[in-house]
């Protein structure tokens, strides 16, 4: 009954910060895929390269996210970018990059040699093997390194709330400090519910851009 | 295109893949590499369309070196057939033998028409295959269509590495036959790489032994049968090679010209060839040069055809005993005369 009643009385403000939560993880969406498919893509022909790439990504991955928001917000801060979206979605990123980077690389080396130097025999040129064979053959794990990343953003930007991102993690971590579990649970459903539909939507692209000769698999 | 080796070597680090090559491959013919694994046969098919650079020497094509045509032209005027794994999984049948025309920019009809008459030369029915992809496709399917893909742009030259290798021996006859067939109609420079000595037997003119990177014998298959140059080689070619050779061998490869035409025998005396062939409109039979004793002549009707094996041709001379035969094809055109003495193994 309270929590109905919380939900009407509070409708413009969940639809504000769910709004706010969306905005967060779209705008992060691009950069991250920019930076972690190209950074794969980039860095997949040189072994030893993508060693030091993924090996210091996994250690940012260990930072924990709190800190890392934290970390933001002092970077940022001379910039008078301290507080707010802009260290948010900048902390997003970071994190989506392990997923997306290790997707897209061991998508692009699962690729088999002979393959390759079939296309290159048959007189394709690096940007042609690029687009034509490699990105086309990797696309599926690259989406599922994609999906990833997405599903764990999503909790992930809770923490904006922190440093006045908005956000979904309002209900949460506000609801915890004033005790209120009406607001907690709209935000744990809004949270879970996002997610799903996310991955939902995502594995339905995914499938899209599977590659007809290679649905078989699935 | 005649291909020339003059020294060539690859090194991997410090080790030698493939060592001082120096031999000639012929022109519209099949050359066949074989030998252990790892003895450089693979390497040196890619040494030709530059996906390895050699360490030194000199590789000719016409006469020109590899050096000087652009490496994406140069590959694109080879045809490169591996491996079934070679296919592209996602591209269609189509796709994938449209591959080099439509790097080469062709126009759409001249691609599907292409397709259409490629599928056909590799024995496959066009309209049930065309737009299939790779794994809906048998074993044997697939390699036709990497063969048909190789020849899209009607390249002079084939590079092909074990090509058969992962197909079943029965499946794998009927390949070779549908290679050799092609090469009949097509006379491409074929170079082949196999480990299998009676695939080599089958498709070679030529035979390369390779050792080591090294190459221990290079010659025409019939000539390393006959004489193989050490134990080495004995052992490749095993307990079956000469069988395999007169199985294999068609009569084609041993026309000889030493024969005349007549229309009638009436006043022949004496033979200046080996055989004399009588033909009005069609094939009446033979007489050979011993055949003509004291006035009276013997008229034989045997004959083989150009694509018998070798083997049937020698059974059909040790039954009439004699030591040679015409060649006459299907409709009846005379192609020359085959001789015992040719083809007859030590
Ligand atoms: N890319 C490479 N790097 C290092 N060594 C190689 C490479 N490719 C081939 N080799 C070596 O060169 C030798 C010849 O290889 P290859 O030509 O593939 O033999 P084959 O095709 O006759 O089995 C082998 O010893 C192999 O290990
Ligand atoms: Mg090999």
């Amino acid at each position: 009954m309270n929590y109905i009643n919380y939900l009407i009385v509070n409708k413009d403000i969940i639809i504000k910060e769910l709004f706010n939560h969306l905005q967060i993880i779209l705008y992060a969406l691009p950069f991250a895929i920019l930076i972690g498919v190209g950074t794969g893509i980039l860095i997949s022909k040189h072994q030893k390269l993508s060693k030091y790439v993924l090996y210091l990504t996994s250690i940012l991955m260990t930072i924990p996210s709190p800190a890392l928001f934290g970390i933001m917000v002092i970077i940022l801060g001379p910039f008078k970018l301290g507080l707010g979206k802009p260290p948010a979605i900048i902390a997003l990123v970071i994190y989506s990059l392990l997923p997306m980077i290790r997707n897209t690389l061991s998508a692009i080396k699962s690729i088999s040699k002979e393959m390759i130097d079939s296309a290159k025999g048959m007189g394709m040129t690096e940007m042609q093997i690029l687009f034509k064979i490699k990105i086309p053959l990797s696309l599926p794990i690259i989406m599922s390194g994609i999906r990833n990343s997405i599903v764990m953003g999503i909790g992930i930007a809770a923490i904006g709330y922190y440093i006045s991102a908005g956000g979904l993690g309002y209900f949460i971590f506000a609801g915890l400090s004033r005790g209120r579990y009406e607001m907690i649970i709209t935000g744990i459903i809004l949270l879970a519910s996002l997610g799903m539909g996310f991955n939902y939507l995502l594995l339905k692209i995914e499938s899209l851009l599977t590659p007809k000769g290679l649905r078989f698999k699935n | 295109m005649p291909i020339k080796f003059i020294n060539v070597s690859k090194k991997f680090k410090d080790v030698y893949a493939v060592k001082n090559l120096n031999f000639e491959i012929d022109d519209k013919k099949i050359t066949v590499l074989i030998g252990p694994s790892g003895c450089g046969k693979t390497t040196t098919l890619k040494l030709i369309n530059r996906l390895i650079e050699r360490t030194s020497g000199e590789i000719l094509i016409n006469g020109l070196s590899i050096d000087k045509i652009d490496k994406i032209e140069l590959r694109r005027k080879i045809g490169y057939v591996i491996q079934e794994i070679g296919l592209f999984p996602h591209y269609t049948v189509f796709d994938n033998i449209a591959v080099v025309p439509k790097l080469l920019n062709w126009p759409k009809n001249k691609i599907k028409n292409r397709v259409i008459e490629l599928l056909n030369l590799v024995n496959l029915d066009f309209k049930e295959v065309i737009n299939k992809y790779p794994y809906e496709l048998s074993g044997g399917q697939r390699q036709r269509v990497g063969v048909a893909r190789a020849l899209a742009a009607d390249p002079e030259l084939l590079l092909m590495d074990e090509p058969f290798g992962a197909i079943d021996p029965i499946n794998r006859e009927i390949l070779q036959d549908v290679l050799l067939n092609i090469q009949k109609k097509l006379k491409k420079t074929i170079l082949f790489v196999t480990h299998d000595i009676r695939e080599a037997i089958k498709l070679g003119d030529k035979i390369a032994v390779f050792k080591d990177g090294e190459i221990q014998q290079y010659d025409s298959t019939i000539n390393l049968i006959k004489n193989p140059k050490n134990k080495f080689i004995e052992n490749i070619l095993g307990i079956n090679a000469k069988l395999n050779y007169l199985e294999f061998v068609k009569v084609e490869k041993f026309i000889e010209k030493d024969f005349l035409v007549t229309n009638s025998i009436s006043n022949i005396n004496k033979i200046e060839k080996e055989c004399l062939i009588i033909f009005t409109n069609k094939f009446e039979g033979f007489v050979l040069k011993t055949d003509i004793k004291k006035g009276h002549i013997k008229i034989r009707n045997d004959y083989v055809t150009p694509d018998q094996s070798v083997l049937e041709a020698l059974n059909i001379m040790f039954k009439h005993n004699i030591h040679c035969l015409p060649v006459i094809e299907k409709n009846n055109e005379i192609k020359g005369i085959i001789k015992y003495e040719k083809i007859i193994l030590k």
